[in-house]
């Protein structure tokens, strides 16, 4: 089982939807996916059609007590695919504050992880993270195996790279984990803009082939699939947006195997 | 023109990455291996407790993660007093603490009946429960909004308890635990920046410590630029110098700790 957490402490960098895109793809080629939407603004499980505020219990129940409320007791399955949510709620924000003085705040999603697979196989995980580096995002890197970080061919990329591998480097010497970088990804790309070409060459010298050769470009029909509450190939297959997910589900596996 | 833009704009990309270590995220980390070389019953592959603060760990590439190499954002529970977790293989822990606890009653259950198993997700197979989204409302607009005005007083409530420590820190002289709030307050103002980033719902909720009208929540601030911006320097002394914004920031960054 691969668990990957898609994660950059930078809003807007298509986190989500890669999240659920990828993940929609993973499961379409048979792979038994859970998405894990660990964001207060739980916009992944918005996407996918699920109103978080009518839930009785997401994650945010799972990461206060897992005891009391398993993962598994809050999956939700996605269209008819072997792609399952957990689904994320506002509620996760009063949560972070509430694990904050807990030694053990930063294991919880690990554990409940743990807990799922000694019943459930899944072979693929991905966390949607929060655009922070709080106690949220340090449960997604500590439980998962990879790092996958969306970015935009922007200046500031490196910046919030730099500090995201601060913080990993950081979290090595309290907590006890393993991660690697599955990979850097170009998101909304422009494929005209001289500027994006620029920035892209220079992510991809400073990372060599941990960039990810596909580049998802910037496609409104990604925006359209969100609004209609399911992931992009399910939606319109033909949209560059599709094609861009399906190419990257491919490269994701041959890199995991 | 248009060339030398770029090219400007190249070298101050390099200029700017060139600065930068991206070590850990390009070879991976590991704290596990040396643990599990240490003790034979100990599963490498999935760990079931945290260890203590590793010593210089080679990674399977062979990588070393310095010990001090870096800051930290985590709450290092060694330096802090707090006992580390053990979770036996299958066993679930319990909240500890009564403020959790409460929380859990407050949030688990707003109406205080026992829980109804017809509001839980119908099972699916033997181990995944829901088939089919729970869409039954369980709570009015109201009730949504008071969620969302205990999500955001707990965090507001929070933050002004940090901020005092920090302030008491400060008038202590003592940087690293001043730097050490900080790091909680840039965690909660991450946080609030995400549920409510242009304030508008702190000041409509009436949250203690909104922002005025007009006005966003602070940015986090990670470096002594974003500190001196912040209005959380206000809590420093009036004539502290680059080096103490350094030293606070260091230890915000966990590269030092309060004992």
């Amino acid at each position: 089982m691969r668990i990957v957490a898609v994660v950059n402490q930078k809003g807007g960098v298509a986190k989500t939807t890669t999240t659920a895109n990828l993940g929609a793809c993973l499961a379409a080629r048979g792979l038994k996916t859970l998405l894990i939407d660990l964001d207060p603004q739980a916009n992944l499980t918005l996407g996918l059609g699920i109103e978080w505020y009518r839930l009785e219990t997401a994650l945010h129940s799972t990461l206060l007590d897992a005891e009391e409320t398993p993962l598994a007791d809050i999956l939700h399955p996605i269209a008819d695919l072997p792609l399952y949510l957990a689904p994320g709620h506002l509620d996760l924000a009063h949560t972070e504050a509430v694990l904050m003085p807990h030694a053990d705040k930063a294991y919880r999603l690990r554990n409940a992880l743990e807990d799922l697979t000694q019943e459930e196989t899944f072979d693929w995980v991905l966390i949607d993270c929060p655009p922070s580096l709080g106690t949220l995002t340090q449960n997604a890197i500590v439980a998962s195996s990879h790092l996958l970080i969306p970015t935009e061919p922007k200046f500031y990329a490196f910046a919030g790279m730099d500090t995201l591998n601060k913080m990993i480097v950081g979290l090595t010497k309290s907590l006890r984990f393993r991660v690697e970088l599955l990979g850097v990804l170009l998101t909304m790309v422009e494929r005209g803009t001289r500027l994006h070409q620029t920035m892209a060459e220079e992510i991809r010298e400073r990372f060599g082939d941990k960039v990810f050769r596909t580049e998802i470009y910037k496609n409104v029909r990604l925006s359209e699939s969100e609004v209609q509450g399911m992931p992009i190939i399910l939606f319109d297959r033909r949209a560059s947006g599709a094609q861009n997910y399906e190419s990257l589900a491919e490269e994701v596996i041959a890199r995991a195997n | 023109m248009r060339t030398d833009r770029m090219a400007s704009l190249r070298k101050r990309l390099q200029r700017e990455a060139d600065a930068f270590e991206f070590d850990a995220l390009i070879a991976g980390v590991s704290t596990i291996e040396a643990d599990a070389d240490q003790d034979p019953d100990a599963s490498a592959e999935t760990p079931s407790a945290p260890a203590p603060p590793a010593e210089p760990t080679p990674t399977s590439g062979g990588t070393v993660v310095p010990r001090d190499a870096e800051p930290s954002l985590a709450q290092p529970a060694a330096s802090t007093g707090e006992a580390r977790p053990a979770k036996a293989h299958g066993e679930r822990r319990r909240l500890s603490s009564p403020w959790a606890q409460q929380s859990l009653f407050q949030y688990g259950d707003p109406t205080g009946d026992a829980p109804d198993d017809e509001n839980r997700a119908p099972q699916l197979g033997p181990h995944v429960a829901a088939s089919r989204p729970d869409r039954r409302p369980v709570s009015r607009a109201a009730d949504r909004e008071e969620r969302l005005r205990t999500v955001l007083d707990t965090l507001a409530g929070r933050l002004l308890l940090e901020a005092g420590r920090m302030r008491a820190a400060v008038q202590d002289d003592d940087a690293d635990l001043a730097g050490f709030h900080l790091a909680h307050i840039n965690q909660l103002l991450d946080i609030l920046q995400s549920v409510d980033p242009a304030g508008d719902l702190a000041r409509q909720l009436g949250t203690r410590a909104a922002p005025p009208p007009g006005r966003a929540w602070p940015a986090a601030a990670w470096s002594a630029v974003e500190l001196a911006e912040s209005p959380f320097s206000g809590l420093l002394p009036p004539s502290a110098g680059e080096e103490y914004y350094r030293q606070v920031l260091r230890a915000a960054w966990g590269a030092s700790h309060p004992s």
